[in-house]
């Protein structure tokens, strides 16, 4: 290919892509006129470039972003959908979860145990990076009632969930639920001799 | 969508800087307007939809992990470009590997990027023939090639993600148009014996 061929090319492949100087144009105009084989190399560029825009276009539709920071904290990758996220059960899931998550209470453990939900945020500040669920005021308190022999033990956790959708027209939709749970035992001396022999 | 990549000032700069404080609106925000065109490095480097849709959501989660590495928020998008570029490398050779195993086992039909589902949905001959023509050309001239493609970026643009001369945007492109005419040449009714005129 000489040298002239390929600065034409060159010329043309810039003009497909808008990236023509005022003087480039009128010497591409020039060499267009004289050229058959040049007017001939354009269109054919040009319908490759229809042709590519076209497949890629079809392929690579943006179907909105994902993100889940459960990946960011602990690098699992819980969502693997191939296809497009259909918004109708997912905002009335998310709201079940919610429902589920204040009324619910957990019959194995103090700690807050938190449902995999379809995409979870949580607060939080960059020197907060991987903390889980924060705890509000004093976690256990102990606190005499009645005559004082026995104690009455209460512990209380609070802790702050986002739930995100991502509807169909690519927004995201935060749901945040604030939690509060509170477990009150009772002052009796059964369970104060419970409490002596480190039985929950 | 154009995007004022070399503009004295950066006007995704605050919203960079409000990320790395841990923003999360700013974040979903960053999200919505660049991803498209990490879509795009990414399809550009993978050059199949394959775990296309899984390579980008690695890639925001590794942008909000990393953030606190970038330095210099004007150079945010040459960060988030390698970031994608890498993960995008790294599902490659995944793919590869699991190709090669799944080739080695008796019996197994040999996975090509012309019969995934994704290819078959497509839908027409001719945009399969297309794609597969662009998941032909070396990544080299593929990536600025999508960018150009899919994002309607300028050389400008694409050099600077890319951290490369104009010139060399220039010239990969110009070698991308030419294979493409070449290997697409009967499928588009191209040539009829006498490009080489020109060429």
């Amino acid at each position: 290919m000489g040298q002239v061929q390929k600065h034409v090319e060159r010329l043309i492949v810039r003009r497909l892509d808008d990236e023509l100087s005022a003087e480039e144009e009128v010497e591409l105009d020039r060499e267009l006129m004289r050229s058959p084989q040049a007017r001939r190399l354009l269109d054919e560029y040009r319908r490759v470039d229809a042709a590519a825009a076209q497949a890629l276009g079809g392929v690579l539709a943006d179907r909105g972003p994902r993100f889940d920071e459960t990946d960011a904290r602990t690098g699992r990758v819980w969502q693997r959908n191939k296809g497009r996220v259909r918004a109708w059960w997912l905002i009335p899931g998310a709201i079940a979860a919610a429902w589920l998550a204040l009324s619910v209470p957990s019959p194995f453990s103090w700690r807050d145990r938190r449902a995999p939900s379809i995409v979870e945020l949580q607060s939080r500040r960059p020197d907060e990076r991987g903390s889980e669920l924060r705890t509000v005021g004093t976690p256990e308190l102990m606190r005499n009632v009645g005559n004082g022999l026995f104690p009455e033990s209460i512990k209380r956790s609070t802790g702050r969930n986002v739930l995100g959708v991502i509807g169909n027209d690519g927004n995201v939709y935060l749901i945040e639920v604030e939690r509060v749970r509170t477990l009150r035992k009772p002052n009796t001396p059964a369970a104060a001799a419970r409490d002596m022999n480190g039985v929950m | 969508m154009k995007m004022a990549l070399l503009e004295a000032s950066d006007p995704e700069q605050p919203i960079v800087e409000a990320v790395r404080q841990g923003d999360r609106k700013a974040f979903e925000e960053l999200m919505r307007r660049h991803n498209g065109w990490i879509r795009g490095v990414v399809y550009g480097v993978l050059g199949e939809r394959d775990g296309l849709d899984d390579v980008v959501q690695q890639v925001w989660t590794a942008v909000w992990r990393r953030i606190a590495e970038l330095r210099d928020a004007g150079r945010w998008r040459p960060w988030v470009y390698r970031l994608s570029r890498n993960a995008a490398l790294d599902a490659g050779r995944d793919a590869t590997r699991r190709r090669r195993r799944n080739a080695a086992l008796p019996g197994e039909p040999p996975t090509s990027a012309s019969t995934t589902p994704d290819a078959e949905l497509v839908g027409s001959e001719q945009h399969r023939e297309v794609l597969n023509a662009i998941q032909e050309l070396p990544v080299l001239y593929r990536e600025p090639f999508v960018l150009r493609h899919l994002q309607g970026w300028s050389y400008r643009q694409i050099a600077e993600v890319m951290d490369m001369p104009v010139d060399s945007v220039e010239t990969r492109l110009v070698r991308a148009r030419r294979m493409l005419r070449e290997s697409l040449k009967e499928k588009l009714g191209l040539g009829n014996g006498t490009s080489s005129e020109t060429r």
